[in-house]
């Protein structure tokens, strides 16, 4: 037999291997959503008189950032980012990250402050996500990376983390398990917030641990000397989606 | 088409295609950035340089207290912050990451970092120590700052955070400057250092006046359907600006890496407004009233 035809007959076997490797990664990644809900609206025509770039931009970052994680992320902005579509999807998220106008709100009902942010929705009406409504419908369920890339989010008195069965501790090694939260402290500028994410990003896509990317993203270049950012979960996790896994090499 | 010259054939298409994925990083380097992809990516450093980072990153590294056994490097060409410099990685005794530091190619500091948390090992210290701390490190990196910084309690950051905004002949470059993280014990977290060039200064700058007229024509244009007090002028400064995108989608998704001498006009939102848009900042370029970008508080 030629050479050349051993070639051709390994062929087949070859694009079998890899249709089978990639149909393999579809199922695993299959497991692990990622939502990310990113308000367009609020802060583009008709709402405010201008197209904002930055939220587009911080919206394609986290996207390819959550599926290097091995996510499968889907965004949603515009009438997809609603309050109910979000409490529909985060039942079964695993990750989630949401650009938005937040706060520490008041509801009205329970006569006490609860950290939310305010859906899309397509119009200028923009109803509030309260932790409280994300908390009923996760019921406790593990989360892996979440992302409020808002103002307040991580305030001391924040109730998000919580509301994604995180708890407000900084863990160096494993007990808190495969979880990491973080967003910003008080009113924040939205170029220092995308210098903070696109460092976050950059530095987890070069396997650095989610605390060590935390820490690269918290010494740039912020334009207000006053940023500031928190964080709380498992400094030593890679960020992978799913249950635990192992970087050998991360601090 | 005999067999040989199949396989002479199927090599030299290899041989091509290893070339092409070699040489793909340095030839993507000046390529702008784009939201989504990496930042960073490396290039090649002989051995001569990754010699001289790993010996320079040492020095930092025992002026600093930073921990390590061993250590590695990578250059980095950084599209998103335009510029190229040496990362040395900290490895301990386990072969676990510790510490990163970044060394501009003439082996200055960019960037030193402890990594990992720690509450600190002794009392907190207060705002005053700090700053007098923050100061020691600074020195101890071999950088040099004056006048007062801007500090403040962070969480995040491990205790305190301190910053010296960059100032060329009275004027702000807000971005540059130093930028040191202490643990609430005063100890050495993190450490940050930026410079961008800047463009050459307008022969004859515009006024104050002439760029809060520009900002607000600016903004009554862009806000039209809201009242003519939704938005309200709140202050105009002076300073040197990374031109950026935020009222531009055509622009590059990075800020410019060359700033510009421009007024940042702010304004604050009221009413109903205020609840998607806190504040709005205009920058008006200081040689020709065009708009250099700006800023919003969601």
């Amino acid at each position: 037999m030629s050479r050349a035809r051993s070639w051709r007959r390994s062929i087949p076997p070859l694009l079998a291997a890899v249709l089978l490797m990639s149909l393999a990664g579809t199922a695993v990644r299959a497991a692990y959503p990622a939502s990310v809900d990113v308000n367009k609206t609020a802060f583009n025509p008709p709402c405010d008189g201008d197209l904002n770039a930055i939220v587009p931009k911080m919206q394609q970052a986290a996207v390819a950032a959550y599926n290097r994680l091995g996510h499968v992320t889907t965004a949603f902005t515009g009438a997809g980012f609603t309050r109910a579509n979000t409490l529909k999807r985060t039942i079964t998220d695993w990750g989630y990250y949401v650009h938005s106008h937040g706060d520490y709100y008041w509801h009205a009902a329970d006569a006490r402050r609860y950290t939310g942010f305010r859906e899309d929705s397509g119009d200028c009406s923009q109803a509030v996500i309260y932790s409280k409504d994300i908390k009923a419908k996760r019921a406790g369920r593990q989360s892996n990376l979440v992302f409020i890339s808002t103002c307040h989010a991580s305030d001391a008195v924040t109730t998000m983390p919580g509301a994604f069965a995180i708890a407000k501790t900084k863990e160096i090694v494993g007990t808190q398990g495969p979880e990491f939260y973080t967003g910003y402290i008080g009113v924040q500028w939205d170029t220092d917030e995308w210098i903070f994410e696109q460092r976050f990003w950059n530095a987890l896509a070069n396997n650095k641990s989610v605390g060590a990317a935390f820490d690269t993203a918290m010494l740039g270049n912020f334009a207000h000397a006053g940023f500031d950012a928190d964080w709380w979960g498992t400094y030593h996790w890679s960020g992978r989606a799913g249950p635990w896994t192992v970087c050998s090499t991360c601090s | 088409m005999n067999t040989t010259r199949t396989t002479r054939l199927l090599l030299l298409n290899l041989v091509a295609l290893a070339i092409l994925v070699a040489i793909a990083p340095n030839t993507q380097g000046a390529d702008p950035f784009v939201a989504g992809g990496r930042s960073t990516r490396a290039v090649a450093v002989s051995r001569g340089q990754s010699d001289r980072a790993l010996v320079r990153a040492a020095e930092v590294s025992k002026a600093l207290g930073l921990p390590g056994a061993t250590r590695n490097v990578a250059r980095l060409d950084d599209r998103f912050e335009h510029r190229t410099y040496d990362e040395v990685t900290s490895f301990d005794g386990r072969g676990r990451e510790v510490a990163i530091t970044r060394l501009d190619l003439d082996g200055r500091v960019v960037m030193a970092l402890v990594l990992g948390w720690q509450r600190g090992h002794g009392p907190a210290v207060n705002s005053a120590a700090a700053e007098r701390l923050a100061a020691k490190h600074v020195a101890a990196a071999g950088l040099a700052v004056s006048g007062k910084p801007t500090i403040h309690a962070s969480a995040g950051a491990g205790g305190w955070s301190v910053t010296w905004t960059r100032v060329v002949d009275g004027i702000a470059v807000p971005g540059d400057g130093v930028r040191v993280t202490l643990w609430s014990d005063g100890s050495f977290h993190g450490l940050a250092r930026q410079e961008r060039p800047l463009a050459a200064i307008p022969t004859s700058p515009i006024s104050d006046a002439d760029a809060r007229s520009a900002a607000e024509a600016f903004i009554a244009r862009r806000f039209a359907g809201y009242g003519s007090d939704a938005l309200r002028l709140d202050s105009a400064e002076l300073a040197w600006l990374a031109s950026n995108d935020t009222w531009d989608a055509g622009r590059p998704d990075a800020p410019e890496g060359t700033l510009r001498l421009g007024w940042i006009v702010r304004f604050e939102a009221t009413g109903a407004l205020a609840e998607r848009l806190r504040l709005v900042q205009v920058w008006v370029n200081a040689a020709d009233r065009s708009i250099l970008g700006g800023d919003v508080a969601e």
